[in-house]
């Protein structure tokens, strides 16, 4: 793919609107290429921004001054009854346009929270989960753009989250730890750790100080999974798979698993972990 | 988020918060008109889009306005590391409301509403293509007006 090619489909890659290949001749271009680089760059950046734009609400009055308008505005008649009746039918009709609109709209509502679009953490969560596995570089950037975060050394990790500080140390069998970092999300001060598997790919790993659930799943159609003895929301990004779990007491969102045997066994190691994490800190402790 | 609210904040982007409540007004009316012709409850949103889209165009071409006084964000809260963000928010809201109006709404109905370029393409009748296209003009647009306002690329 050259550069006016690529040019002409930053919008729809940013977007999430190409197919697979594309998607890829995009990124692949964009990756090799300064010019299309700092262009999506800027793009992403603009779209970060715009995301956290306030949404300003109708001012209460506009009911009543529209229900004053709808009254001018029925038509005049010249005997009296016609008008009444006039006017009688044209309120019902209003009154149950009303009613449509406000049922749609709390529809719309639950539809958006749904696609979550405007539910801020979990529209954002969704995205990263559908673009992390394909191009991990830009959705962790948009991901760490959106929150305040920084990258996190092993050192520093260590004595916060103890089962990401366990992945640094001792990933699982067959990945090796990338990175870590910390973000401050609406549930909690979240950490992160990317892990690279070494067939290839890369599986992100958020672990949330909160105990409750967070809602970050909600932008995405889950079912249940029993991983041994616990039981996980997943949720199809594309060809991965995003899993929200609750180990011992801490909270678990893994994206970018490639299969459901990936996700056991990546559960497994997080309740294995669980134990000698806890086994670390008390030795610290002590 | 009701349907009035959603129109209202995209009028006070359209046609400038001093006209929003208006125009949002206006809105309202043609679909109480209009509610007996729209079917199918799945395109609610995208028929009220269009409607909303209508009537922020008519109300641009009768006031010769296309250029309005861009939102006015709260004063930035006082923990400092916000302070840049809400400057570059500022920025963008005067960014948008300097956009040529074509290029305004389709900003808006992505960025804000969360359309689809499919729902996009319904709402202003145009083709999906021409929403991928209008969008590169979009952005590059905001680009070069957020540079001339001096916003720099966070790090
Ligand atoms: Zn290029
Ligand atoms: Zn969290």
């Amino acid at each position: 793919m050259n550069c006016s090619e690529t040019k002409e489909l930053l919008s729809a890659f940013l977007d999430g609107e190409l197919s697979h290949e594309l998607r890829e001749g995009v990124r692949r271009h964009a990756q090799e290429c300064a010019s299309c680089g700092e262009e999506l760059a800027l793009f992403s950046a603009i779209a970060v921004l715009a995301k956290q734009l306030p949404h300003p609400v109708a001012p209460p009055d506009i009911w009543p001054r529209l229900s004053q308008e709808l009254e001018a505005a029925t038509p005049r008649s010249r005997t009296a009854w016609l008008m009444r009746d006039a006017r009688r039918t044209y309120s019902i009709v209003g009154l149950l346009a009303a009613a449509v609109l406000l049922l749609t709209g709390i529809m719309l509502w639950s539809n958006r929270r749904m696609h979550s679009e405007h539910s801020g953490e979990a529209g954002r969560f969704a995205q990263f989960a559908r673009s992390f596995p394909d191009d991990p570089e830009s959705a962790q950037q948009l991901l760490l753009a959106s929150y305040e975060s920084r990258a996190v050394g092993k050192e520093e990790l260590s004595n916060s989250a103890y089962y990401t500080a366990t992945a640094a140390s001792q990933p699982p069998d067959g990945y090796a730890f990338q990175q870590a970092y910390a973000m401050k999300m609406a549930c909690c001060e979240c950490s992160q750790v990317v892990l690279r598997r070494q067939s290839g790919g890369h599986v992100a790993i958020f672990e949330h100080g909160a105990v409750e659930h967070p809602d970050w799943m909600s932008g995405l159609r889950c079912t249940n999974m029993q991983c041994g003895t616990t039981r996980c929301e997943v949720a199809q990004t594309g060809e991965y798979l995003a899993v929200s779990c609750h180990v011992a007491d801490r909270h678990f969102t893994i994206v970018g698993a490639n299969s459901k045997s990936e996700v056991e066994a990546l559960v497994a190691w997080l309740q294995a972990a669980g134990s000698s994490a806890r086994g670390d800190k008390s030795r610290e402790v002590s | 988020m009701l349907c009035a609210d959603r129109v209202y904040r995209h009028m006070v982007r359209m046609v400038g918060v001093q006209h929003a409540a208006d125009v949002t007004q206006q809105v309202f009316l043609r679909v109480f008109e209009k509610i007996n012709t729209f079917r199918g409850l799945a395109r609610f949103e995208t028929w009220l889009f269009r409607l909303a889209a209508n009537e922020a165009y008519q109300y641009l071409r009768r006031e010769k306005r296309w250029k309005h006084r861009p939102l006015e964000l709260e004063p930035a809260d006082q923990r400092s590391s916000h302070t840049d963000s809400e400057e570059s928010k500022q920025l963008l809201e005067d960014a948008i409301g300097q956009l040529d109006v074509e290029l305004r709404s389709i900003f808006l109905l992505r960025e804000v509403e969360g359309l689809s370029y499919q729902e996009i393409a319904e709402v202003l009748k145009v083709p999906e293509g021409t929403v991928a296209s209008r969008l590169n003009r979009a952005r590059r647009e905001l680009r070069t007006l957020l540079s001339d306002l001096g916003w720099e690329l966070p790090q």
